[in-house]
C-alpha cells in the first residue's frame, strides 16, 4: 500500500489528465466510505486512487431543460436538502434520506454509490424507476450517457473502462402528475443495509384514480437491481385502490420467488416484500 | 504528499502517506487522541469530526480528502479552558460514563446544532443514529442535548 | 427514608467526565511509551485443523517488523484466563499463546510485532499459513455425540453439574406440569473501546502490564504463574475503560503481550480490531434450558426442573463457573419447594465463551421467565399476578446456595412497577388485530452482590487526609466506566461530611494499592463500597481523636460538619479539617491515615422487574420497543444519575439480547456477524426513552445500605421484551434471538 498514488485533481481538466493515468488497478473515489474502508481491510490495494472530492464542478444540483442534473460528487445530504429533487423526484429525496447514518450522507455521494454497484445500493433502483441517465467522461473529456442498467453489470461491477468516471447522473423530470417514493428494509429503522428496497414511480389521474407509466425498481434481490416490468404492465391502467395495493404486493412476491429460487433468505424476502410493498403504497397516497 | 487543511483552527501543513485515513492523520500525526476509534468501518461514530460543518467518520475520510478544508475535532470543542455547552450538559445530565463513545457524540450532536439549533427528539435521535454507546441508552445523552437545543 | 443523606443518592458526573469531554483522558489506544512496539494478531481462518506449516518470509520483509511469533518460538505453556487466586478451583490450564493445534476461526496463529500497527498489520497479512484440517464441531449436540473428535484432551464435555434441593412437596391441589426450551445465543459484549494492553520487560527483571482490565491482582496471578516471576516482580497497572460488559473480564492479552515485550526486549502495544474483539476473544455463552415445572391450578410452584447446555467454545476458560452458576439464580427469585438443576459446559470449535454481563442470570432467568410466562397463560391468570405468588419475601433462605437473600424487596418492585406501568389495563388491553400488534411484558430478575458464600470477597484500603484538609482515598479500584470512582468519592465523602471533590480516589495498581479479587460478581458497591464507608468511618475517628487532643475535649463531645469538627453545643469552640491536618502533623508528628480490609459478611439477592412494551410489524417482522420500566431493588443508590444509567444502558443491551444480537457461525465454522454492519446494537433511533424506578431500602450490608446494580439491571430485560413479543403475537417463542425472520416465519405458521 505504501506505493498507491493518490491524484486530487481540483477541476475537470486536471481530472482528465489524472484520467490518462488510470489503469485496470485504479480506483476512483468519490466519498470515500467503502473505498477507503476496503483499503484498510485489505480487500482492495490500489496502485492509483483519483480522488474526486476536490472537483468542485461536480458538487450541484440544476434544474435545465426538464431535467434534473446532479452532479457525481454531490453528497446524499445535499440531494435529501435539496428542493428540486425533493419536487421532482422525491424517490430519490427518501432514498438519500434513508442511507447510512448522518456522517455516511455527508460523505457518501451519488456518483460512489452507482460507482460501487452494491447489489443493496439504495440509489440505484431509484435512479431506474426514474429513468436516469448517468453521464460518463474519460480521460481525452469524451462524454456518454449510459442507462444505470447497461452501467451496472453485477455486484460490485461497472461498464466502466478504467480511464472513465462518472460525472453527472441526468434525471428527467416527473411531470406534476407523478408520485414516486422508496422505502427499504433492513434490520432496524436506521444506519442499515437493505434487505429489499423499492423504488415507485407512477403517474396518477385523479380524475379516473388510475395509474399509468408504472416503474417499479427493485434492490437486495440478486446480484443487481432490476426494474421489475412484469409488474408495472399488471399496473398500468389498473384503479388506484386497496385491491391494486394487494396486487402489488403479491406480484412482488412472485417476483421475489422468481429471482432468487432456492436462496437462504427468500422465505422473508417473499413474505416482507408484501409489508414493505404496502408502506410504498401508502406514501404514494 | 504535501497538503494543508485547518484544525480546530490552526492551520497545518503537512507531508503525509496518502492513503493514511483521517482518523490516523489526527491521532499519529497531530496527537489528537480524543478521536477514537471503536470498530474501523464507520458504523460505531466513535471517530466523528466535523469536516466544514458536517460530521463525517474519520476512519472513511482518506486524508488527501480534507485539502482545504476545516476540521474541529473534540479537543477544538472548549474554547480558552471553558467546556463547550454540549460539554458541559453531557457531565450534569451523566451522560458520560465510559467515555470511549464520547467525542463522537459531542461531535453528531454538535454539528447537528449548528445546522439546527432546535432540534425535536427524533431529530436527535436520528442525528445520533451513526453514533453508538453500550453504556448508556441513549437516554442522558439525549436529554443533555435537548437542554442545549433549548438554552439558546 | 430519606435519611438525610448530604451526597449519597444525588447525581455526579463521573470523576473524570472533564477529561472525557475533552478526549483529554488517554486510553490503552491512546497511550505510548518510548520505543513502542505494535502488535498485530494472525487469527485462523478453519475451525479446527493442525497448523503445519507458517511461512513469515513475506512478512519478514515489510519494513518496521522486528518480530514474528508463533507456536514455532513460544512456550508451549498453558494458562487459564480465569485464573484470580494461585489455587482456584475448576480452573483447566488449556490456552496456549499460540494454537499449533487451532480449535475455532479466530483462534491466534501468530502475532507480529512491528514499529507501527500499519506495518504489524501488513506483515500479519502477509504470513502465509498451510492447514491440515480436522472435522469440526460446530454445536454442543454434535460435539457431545462424536466420541471420535476431542477438541480437548478429556473429549469435549467440559463441565457437569447437579443441584437437587426441596424436597417435592405433597400435593394438596390438583397440578398442571408445563415444559418449555429456550435458547439463548451468543453474543457480542460491544464495549466500543476495543481489547487493548501494553507490556514492558525492564532490564531489572520487572514486567510492567498497563490494562483495563478488571481484575490488576488476577492479571498479576496469571503472568506471575506463567513466567515464572515473583508476584513483586509484575506490576500491572489498570488504565482507563472503555467499556467492559464482563469482555474485559478475563485475563485474555496480557500473557501475550507481555511475552512479545520480554522477547523484543521493548514496550508492546497489542489493539484488536472490531473483528477481532468479535471473533476472538469471548462470547456471552449460547445456553439452551429445558424447564419443567409443576405449578398447582391456584398457581403455586412445587417443582422445577431444569436441564441447561452450555456452549464453552474451544477452551475451558470461566466455562465451567459460569456453567455452575446457571443453578444459583431461580432459587434467589423465586420460592420453590423442590428444585433439581443439571447442566454441563460442551466444548465445540467455536469461539471461546466468556464472562458477560450477569455471570449466567441473563441465561438462565431468560429462560425461566419466558417459561413462567407459558404457566401463567396455561393457568389463564395474569402473568403479574402468578409471579406475585412466587416470588420470594424478603430474608427468604435460598435453598440451593443456604444463603439468606436478604431485604430482598422483589414483589415490591413488581407492585410498583406493574401500577407505574398501568400493567393490568395495558395488558387486558389486546393487541390489536391489524398489521401493527401491540403487547406488554413483564420478568423479574435476581442476582448477587459479591462473592461470599463461595470466593474471596475481601478488600483492603488506605485513606488519608492531607494538611489542606482533603483526602485521598487508596484503593484498588476498576471502574469499567460506570462511576465506580466516583461512587466510592461520596461514600466516603458522606462518612466524612466533606464535598466529594475534596476525595481524590485511585484506581487499582498491584504496586501501590491493596488487595482486591476484582470488580465483578456484582461486588464493588456491595462490599468494595462498604470497604470505604469503614475505611472513611475508621479515618473520621482518627480526625476526632486528634481534634479531641487539640481541643483539650473528649472525644465524644466532638462531632463532624462540613469538613470541621465543633464541640458539641459550642459553636466557636472548632477546628476545619486543615486545622486539624497541620496541627496533627507539625505538633504530633502524627499522620492521618487510616488502613482497613473489609470481609464480606453476606451476600443478598440483587432485584429487577422489568417492563416492556412492544410493536411488532407482522408484514415485516420488524419490532419495536416503544415502551419500557425498569424497576430496580437496589438498596440505596448513591450517585442516582449513573445508576439510572446502568439501566437504562443494560435495557439497551437486553433489547439487543431479545430481538437482534447474535454471533452467528455459520457450517462451515466461520462468524457471520463479525462487525458492527452485520452485528448490530440497538442505536437511538430504535430505543424507547427507558423510565427508571428505584425502590431503596437499607436492610443489607452495603454502604449506606446500596446494592449491586450493573449486573441485575441486564438480567431480566430479554425476558420482558420476549413476553411482549408473546403477548403481542400469542405465540411462546424462546428460541433467541427473535428476528425479523423468525417473526415473520412464526405469524405464518400461527
Amino acid at each position: 500500500m505504501g506505493n498507491t498514488v493518490v491524484l486530487t485533481p481540483d477541476n475537470l481538466s486536471e481530472l482528465r489528465e489524472a484520467l490518462k493515468q488510470a489503469a485496470p488497478n485504479s480506483k476512483i473515489l468519490a466519498g470515500g466510505t467503502d473505498l477507503v474502508l476496503a483499503m484498510h481491510e485489505n480487500r482492495c490495494s490500489p496502485d492509483l486512487i483519483i480522488d474526486l472530492s476536490g472537483v468542485k464542478e461536480l458538487k450541484y444540483v440544476r434544474l435545465e431543460d426538464g431535467h434534473l442534473h446532479i452532479g457525481a460528487v454531490t453528497t446524499f445530504t445535499q440531494i435529501k436538502e435539496n428542493e428540486f429533487v425533493r419536487k421532482h423526484a422525491l424517490c430519490l429525496t427518501e432514498a438519500a434520506a434513508l442511507i447510512g447514518s448522518n456522517q455516511i450522507r455527508n460523505a457518501g455521494t451519488i456518483g460512489g454509490n452507482i460507482g460501487n454497484a452494491s447489489p443493496a445500493g439504495d440509489t440505484i433502483p431509484v435512479l431506474m424507476a426514474l429513468e436516469a441517465r448517468i453521464r460518463v467522461m474519460d480521460s481525452l473529456g469524451q462524454v456518454e450517457e449510459k442507462d444505470v442498467d447497461e452501467l451496472i453489470v453485477g455486484s460490485g461491477k461497472t461498464s466502466l473502462k478504467c480511464d472513465q468516471v462518472i460525472t453527472e447522473v441526468i434525471i428527467p423530470v416527473l411531470g406534476d402528475d407523478y408520485r414516486s417514493t422508496f422505502v427499504k428494509l433492513g434490520s432496524r429503522r436506521a444506519v442499515t443495509i437493505s434487505k429489499l428496497n423499492i423504488a415507485l414511480v407512477v403517474k396518477y389521474n385523479h380524475v379516473l384514480n388510475t395509474i399509468s407509466d408504472v416503474r417499479v425498481g427493485l434492490g437486495a434481490i440478486g446480484v443487481k437491481a432490476f426494474r421489475d416490468r412484469r409488474v408495472e404492465e399488471i399496473l398500468n391502467g389498473q384503479q388506484a385502490d386497496d385491491h391494486l395495493a394487494q396486487v402489488l404486493a403479491e406480484e412482488l412476491s412472485m417476483t421475489v420467488q422468481k429471482a432468487i429460487p432456492g436462496r437462504y433468505s427468500l422465505p422473508y424476502k417473499k413474505e416482507a416484500i408484501k409489508g414493505l410493498a404496502h408502506d410504498a403504497w401508502a406514501n404514494l397516497s | 504528499m504535501q497538503i494543508e487543511f485547518k484544525v480546530n483552527g490552526k492551520s497545518c501543513s503537512l507531508d503525509i502517506c496518502p492513503t493514511m485515513r483521517l482518523i490516523d492523520l489526527l491521532r499519529d500525526e497531530l496527537g489528537l487522541t480524543g478521536t477514537k476509534e471503536g470498530c474501523g468501518e464507520g458504523e460505531c461514530g466513535a471517530c466523528t469530526v466535523i469536516i466544514d460543518g458536517e460530521a463525517v467518520n474519520s476512519c472513511l475520510v482518506l486524508a488527501p480528502q480534507v485539502r482545504g478544508k476545516e476540521i474541529i475535532t473534540v479537543e477544538g470543542l472548549a474554547g480558552d479552558g471553558e467546556l463547550d455547552s454540549l460539554q458541559q450538559k453531557f457531565i450534569e445530565h451523566s451522560a458520560v460514563e465510559c467515555g470511549f463513545c464520547t467525542p463522537g457524540m459531542l461531535m453528531s450532536a454538535k454539528a447537528l446544532l449548528m445546522k439546527n439549533p432546535h432540534p425535536s427528539e427524533e431529530e436527535i435521535r436520528q442525528a445520533l443514529a451513526g453514533n453508538l454507546c453500550r453504556c448508556s441508552g441513549y437516554s442522558k445523552i439525549i436529554e443533555a442535548v435537548k437542554d442545549v437545543a433549548s438554552l439558546s | 427514608m430519606s435519611k438525610g443523606f448530604k451526597y449519597v443518592g444525588n447525581t455526579f458526573p463521573c470523576s473524570d467526565a472533564a477529561r472525557k469531554v475533552t478526549g483529554d483522558l488517554l486510553y490503552g489506544t491512546d497511550m505510548k511509551l518510548p520505543h513502542l512496539l505494535h502488535a498485530k494478531l494472525l487469527l485462523s481462518s478453519i475451525p479446527h485443523g493442525i497448523v503445519k506449516r507458517i511461512d513469515t518470509s513475506r512478512a519478514e520483509k515489510v519494513p518496521g517488523v522486528i518480530k514474528i511469533f508463533s507456536h514455532l518460538n513460544a512456550p508451549d505453556k498453558m494458562f487459564n484466563s480465569f485464573r484470580i487466586i494461585p489455587g482456584q478451583e475448576l480452573c483447566i490450564e488449556d490456552e496456549p499463546l499460540f494454537s499449533r493445534r487451532v480449535k475455532y476461526v479466530g483462534d491466534r496463529v501468530a502475532a507480529v510485532a512491528a514499529t507501527s500497527l500499519a506495518a504489524a498489520r501488513e506483515a500479519a497479512a502477509l504470513i502465509d499459513v498451510e492447514y491440515e484440517e480436522l472435522p469440526a464441531l460446530l454445536t454442543t449436540e454434535e460435539a457431545l455425540s462424536n466420541k471420535e473428535v476431542k477438541i480437548q484432551p478429556g473429549g469435549n464435555l467440559a463441565h457437569e453439574y447437579e443441584v437437587d434441593v426441596g424436597e417435592v412437596p405433597f400435593k394438596a391441589e390438583e397440578c398442571i406440569t408445563v415444559e418449555s426450551e429456550t435458547q439463548t445465543q451468543r453474543t457480542h459484549h460491544g464495549a466500543l473501546e476495543p481489547h487493548v494492553c501494553l507490556a514492558y520487560y525492564d532490564c531489572s527483571g520487572k514486567l510492567t502490564v498497563w490494562t483495563p482490565t478488571q481484575g490488576v491482582f488476577g492479571v498479576r496471578t496469571v503472568l506471575a504463574e506463567f513466567f515464572g516471576l515473583s508476584y513483586s516482580k509484575v506490576r500491572v497497572i489498570k488504565i482507563p475503560m472503555g467499556g467492559s460488559f464482563g469482555g474485559k473480564q478475563e485475563f485474555l492479552f496480557e500473557p501475550l503481550t507481555a511475552f512479545m515485550a520480554m522477547e523484543t526486549k521493548r514496550p508492546v502495544k497489542l489493539l484488536l480490531d472490531r473483528e477481532e474483539c468479535i471473533i476472538h476473544t469471548r462470547v456471552r455463552p449460547a445456553v439452551k434450558t429445558k424447564i419443567k415445572t409443576v405449578v398447582t391450578k391456584s398457581g403455586k410452584l412445587q417443582e422445577f426442573t431444569a436441564d441447561s447446555t452450555l456452549d464453552a467454545g474451544a477452551f475451558s476458560g470461566s466455562a465451567p463457573d459460569y456453567t455452575s452458576s446457571l443453578a444459583l439464580k431461580v432459587t434467589k427469585l423465586y420460592r420453590i419447594p423442590h428444585y433439581k438443576h443439571t447442566g454441563r459446559a460442551v466444548y465445540t470449535n467455536t469461539v471461546k465463551s466468556g464472562g458477560a454481563r450477569g455471570w449466567a442470570a441473563p441465561e438462565i432467568i431468560t429462560a425461566t421467565e419466558v417459561h413462567m410466562d407459558q404457566v401463567a397463560r396455561k393457568l389463564k391468570m395474569d402473568p403479574v399476578e402468578f409471579r406475585l405468588q412466587n416470588l420470594v419475601h424478603p430474608y427468604d433462605l435460598d435453598l440451593v446456595l443456604n444463603l439468606s437473600v436478604g431485604d430482598a424487596r422483589v414483589i415490591e418492585c413488581l407492585e410498583r412497577g406493574a401500577e407505574a406501568f398501568h400493567w393490568k389495563e395495558r395488558y387486558n388491553q389486546g393487541m390489536g388485530r391489524g398489521r401493527y400488534r401491540r403487547g406488554i411484558g413483564a420478568a423479574c430478575g435476581a442476582h448477587k452482590n459479591g462473592m461470599y458464600g463461595g470466593f474471596v470477597d475481601c478488600t483492603s484500603m488506605v485513606m488519608k487526609m492531607n494538611e489542606d484538609g482533603s483526602f485521598n482515598l487508596n484503593a484498588s479500584l476498576h471502574d469499567v466506566g460506570c462511576g465506580t470512582v466516583t461512587a466510592m468519592g461520596i461514600i466516603a465523602a458522606e462518612v466524612l461530611d466533606v464535598d466529594p471533590n475534596l476525595i481524590t480516589v485511585t484506581e487499582a495498581d498491584t504496586e501501590l494499592t491493596g488487595y482486591d479479587p476484582g470488580c465483578y460478581g456484582s461486588r464493588v458497591i456491595y462490599n468494595v463500597g462498604a470497604c470505604a464507608k469503614e475505611t472513611a468511618e475508621k479515618l473520621k475517628e482518627k480526625i476526632l481523636e486528634c481534634a479531641a487532643f487539640i481541643l483539650h475535649k473528649p472525644k465524644e463531645y466532638l462531632i463532624i460538619e462540613n469538613g470541621s469538627v465543633f464541640v458539641k453545643g459550642t459553636e466557636y469552640l472548632s477546628l476545619t479539617y486543615k486545622e486539624i491536618a497541620e496541627k496533627t502533623l507539625q505538633e504530633n508528628y502524627t499522620d492521618l491515615s487510616a488502613a482497613h480490609t473489609y470481609y464480606s459478611p453476606s451476600n443478598p439477592g440483587s432485584y429487577s422487574v422489568q417492563f416492556a412494551e412492544v410493536e411488532v410489524d407482522t408484514e415485516t417482522g420488524l419490532t419495536r420497543v416503544t415502551d419500557f420500566l425498569a424497576v430496580g431493588d437496589v438498596g440505596r443508590a448513591i450517585n442516582r444519575g449513573m445508576v439510572e444509567g446502568q439501566f437504562q444502558g443494560a435495557v439497551q443491551m437486553g433489547i439487543g439480547y431479545a430481538l437482534c444480537e447474535e454471533v452467528k457461525i455459520d457450517e462451515q465454522g466461520k462468524p457471520v456477524n463479525n462487525s458492527f454492519k452485520k452485528y448490530h446494537l440497538v442505536n437511538a433511533p430504535d430505543m424507547p426513552d427507558v423510565q427508571v424506578l428505584l425502590i431503596e431500602h437499607e436492610g443489607d450490608d452495603g454502604p449506606f445500605g446500596a446494592k449491586s446494580v450493573g449486573e441485575i439491571s441486564a438480567v431480566p430485560t430479554a425476558a420482558a421484551v420476549i413476553n411482549a413479543v408473546n403477548h403481542a403475537l400469542g405465540t411462546s417463542l424462546s428460541d433467541m434471538p427473535l428476528t425479523p425472520e423468525k417473526l415473520l416465519a412464526a405469524v405464518k405458521n400461527r
